[in-house]
């Protein structure tokens, strides 16, 4: 115990004293990275119109640079993930950033809607992929005593950005036409380059340097090696653990039907007979509870009185729950009952979002946080874009909202009993952090995951 | 010889919209009696109006502007040709389409455009708007052309000057009844204006990333947080919880 003292001081002096004013600017960087990621995604609306004028195609076609963009973000998380496991998290996300403005500028330059597709939906996507799950995996891994404010705060940004960009990017538009627009918003996007710039450079960890080692020492690398360095680096190795197998599967349930209000309430509200106006209505004050619900339930699960993990079961339940009154509360005719039920909806789907992500290092170890996010994205994002036609299709066939918002709700309850499957879900305390082998074959624990266990074990055992 | 009593001229007006109008027409006098009778519109036949009566009417129910026009009852006979009597239908125009604004970049041609309903057509006029002064367009530059043709007008402006073009056009359409008048704002961009905007945040990232990479140099090098320098070998068993008590304890001190 007498090698142990030293450096845990030093473990603990770096990080309760560093952690503080760096860790503030880190989720700044958080902030302004995803805001003007998925911010920006969700406010394209203004240059679409402009599109279908200028280049006389349909909404469907001119639909599909977004749906190529996300889709591109989605699918290229594992990518992202993996590079900053491989090289440095700094010079991926400020890659990406780069790729993201890059896009931009070009699709002011475009001659026709493929290359709106190249560009904004391509090398966009592809940069937006390299940004936002190595910037979240980046505040998750780095920030722990207030890792689930921390997330709250970062995310709630993509609904203030977006909020904020619509009238914005209308001035943008109707000042310098969507050409000079773009082109402005391709150098907004650049920020990103700086708010990578601030993540702090780190030595590799030792599980990765085994790999290399054995890779140097060959002499040369053959196709097994490039292999099995990538699936290290992708953490491939995690699809075959039961906890983060459960895990997936139980944010995919949850993802099915997350999203499904979002597309359908203002149809839901139209009609059951309200007016344009009230369904908008409905929508934006949905969308303020969920930002304020981010931040308020990350700073109500750092006071550690719930675990987290039963944090994220109390509000995926809640959220299907309420998902399943939205029909109901319609189909009785009073605005005020579908309001109500919408906000509690919109709090809830909202305080969710920051536990759902904050609780990944206590399933993986937080080492790993990084590749398993990337899994995460990847998984979960199958299962959102299954997630709404399914929903479409059920009231194409039912004639109304009840069977699809019922359905969708389901999947979240589901999701929950998923979840409840994970070990050591019925204790009490939260489990001791997942062992890690170094190569001297000794267990080792990493600073973070000490404190991890000294946080869990303050905030459950109650004052010493 | 034939005589057609018809009834007068109408001028349809904003406050009587709601009451309809009927125009009528009685054939009086004729060597033979006519085998039908109907309605035109502008040189048009309007469906489902014949009739063999002598006596016929034509009702509008809800008389809009686009109800004016040139009205005519026409008898047909075998004999002879064709009787009509006129009945004219006047409003003031009604401008039913133009641009609320026409964006172009300098250099570029613009075009604004009116269209009206209303009888009888307009004369129309192009004025600029400065607030509350109005003045007639210059054209001593040439650029300027306007085409008329009864219910639509175009102003066409050739190679936009970004210091003396922008601002509101009006189109002004005139009949006898009244007139009717709407604008269009006409904006000129120029070529590099989204440049300077574009300049600005790039200018405004260089300086941040280099705030960064200076803050990082000289801040020394063992204050780098580094979360994956292992503690050392560690027990997993009950001990555990003294010994991070014991450690908390020692380190608050």
């Amino acid at each position: 115990m007498a090698d142990q003292e030293p450096k845990a001081k030093r473990c603990s002096s770096k990080a309760e004293g560093s952690e503080g004013d760096w860790s503030w600017v880190l989720v700044t960087a958080m902030f302004v990275s995803t805001g003007l990621v998925f911010g920006l995604m969700r406010s394209l609306g203004v240059f679409f119109v402009e599109f279908v004028h200028y280049f006389e195609e349909s909404a469907q076609a001119i639909s599909w640079i977004s749906s190529i963009g996300l889709a591109a973000q989605q699918f290229f998380s594992p990518l992202g993930t993996a590079l900053c496991n491989a090289y440095e998290t700094r010079w991926v996300v400020m890659t990406g950033g780069f790729l993201a403005g890059l896009g931009l500028m070009l699709a002011s330059q475009a001659t026709c809607l493929l290359h709106l597709y190249l560009t904004m939906g391509v090398i966009s996507g592809v940069g937006w992929g390299l940004v936002f799950t190595p910037m979240m995996a980046t505040v998750t891994a780095n920030i722990i005593k207030r890792r689930a404010l921390a997330l709250g705060v970062g995310l709630s940004s993509v609904g203030i950005f977006s909020f904020s960009f619509n009238p914005f990017f209308q001035f943008l538009v109707e000042t310098y036409t969507w050409r000079g627009a773009l082109l402005i918003l391709g150098g907004l996007s650049l920020n990103i380059v700086a708010c990578g710039a601030i993540i702090p450079l780190r030595r590799r960890p030792k599980s990765l340097e085994k790999v290399e080692q054995k890779v140097n020492a060959k002499g040369r690398s053959s196709c097994s090696t490039i292999l099995k360095q990538a699936s290290t680096y992708l953490e491939l190795s995690l699809l075959l653990e039961r906890p983060y197998l459960t895990y997936v599967a139980a944010v995919s349930f949850v993802n099915f039907g997350y999203f499904v209000p979002y597309f359908h309430l203002v149809a839901l509200s139209r009609h059951a007979g309200f007016s344009d106006y009230q369904a908008a209505f409905v929508m934006s004050a949905t969308g303020v509870a969920d930002i304020l619900a981010r931040v308020m339930s990350g700073w109500f699960s750092d006071l550690g009185r719930f675990r987290q993990i039963h944090l994220l079961s109390l509000w995926v339940t809640l959220a299907g729950v309420f998902i399943m009154f939205l029909p109901v509360s319609s189909l009785s005719g009073s605005y005020v009952a579908l309001l109500v039920v919408s906000l509690f909806y919109g709090f809830c789907a909202g305080a969710l979002t920051c536990v759902c992500f904050s609780v990944v290092p206590m399933i993986v170890g937080v080492e790993r946080v990084m590749g398993a996010m990337g899994l995460l994205q990847l998984i979960e994002s199958g299962a959102g874009l299954l997630g709404t036609p399914l929903s479409g299709w059920l009231k194409d066939i039912t004639g109304n909202y009840t069977a699809s918002f019922m359905v969708t709700g389901s999947f979240l309850i589901f999701g929950t009993l998923t979840l409840a499957t994970l070990p050591h879900y019925f204790s009490c305390r939260d489990p001791p952090p997942v062992q890690r082998h170094s190569h001297n074959g000794k267990n080792v624990t990493s600073c973070s995951e000490l404190e991890q266990l000294r946080n869990a074990n303050t905030s459950n055992g109650g004052a010493l | 010889a034939v005589s057609i009593n018809s009834s007068e001229e109408i001028i349809l007006s904003a406050d009587s919209s709601n009451k309809p109008v009927t125009l009528f027409c009685n054939i009086t006098t004729a060597n033979t009696p006519h085998e039908e009778s109907f309605w035109m519109k502008n040189g048009q036949e309007i469906p489902n109006t014949r009739s063999e009566q002598g006596n016929t009417n034509y009702r509008i129910v809800k008389p809009r502007a686009d109800d004016s026009g040139e009205y005519m009852c026409v008898y047909t006979f075998s004999t002879m040709p064709n009787a009509n009597a006129t009945i004219e239908v006047k409003a003031k125009p009604h401008i039913t389409g133009y641009k609320k604004s026409e964006n172009r970049k300098e250099g570029e041609n613009a075009t604004m455009y009116c269209k009206s309903v209303g009888y009888p057509h307009p004369t129309w006029t192009w004025r600029k708007v400065d607030g509350n002064s109005y003045t007639d367009i210059d054209n001593s530059t040439g650029r300027f052309f306007i085409t008329n043709r009864d219910n639509y007008t175009e102003l066409n402006i050739l190679n936009l000057d970004i210091s003396t073009d922008p601002g509101v056009y009006e189109c002004n359409a005139t009949n006898v009844i009244g007139n009717n008048a709407e604008t269009t704002i006409l904006r000129v961009r120029s070529h590099l204006a989204p440049l300077w905007p574009f300049l600005g945040v790039l200018a405004e990232i260089i300086i941040l990333v280099v705030i960064i990479v200076v803050y990082e140099k000289r801040k020394k090098p063992d204050d780098i947080i580094d979360d994956d320098e292992p503690v050392g070998p560690m027990k997993t068993n009950s001990t555990n919880n003294h010994k991070d008590k014991n450690m908390r304890q020692r380190n608050t001190k």
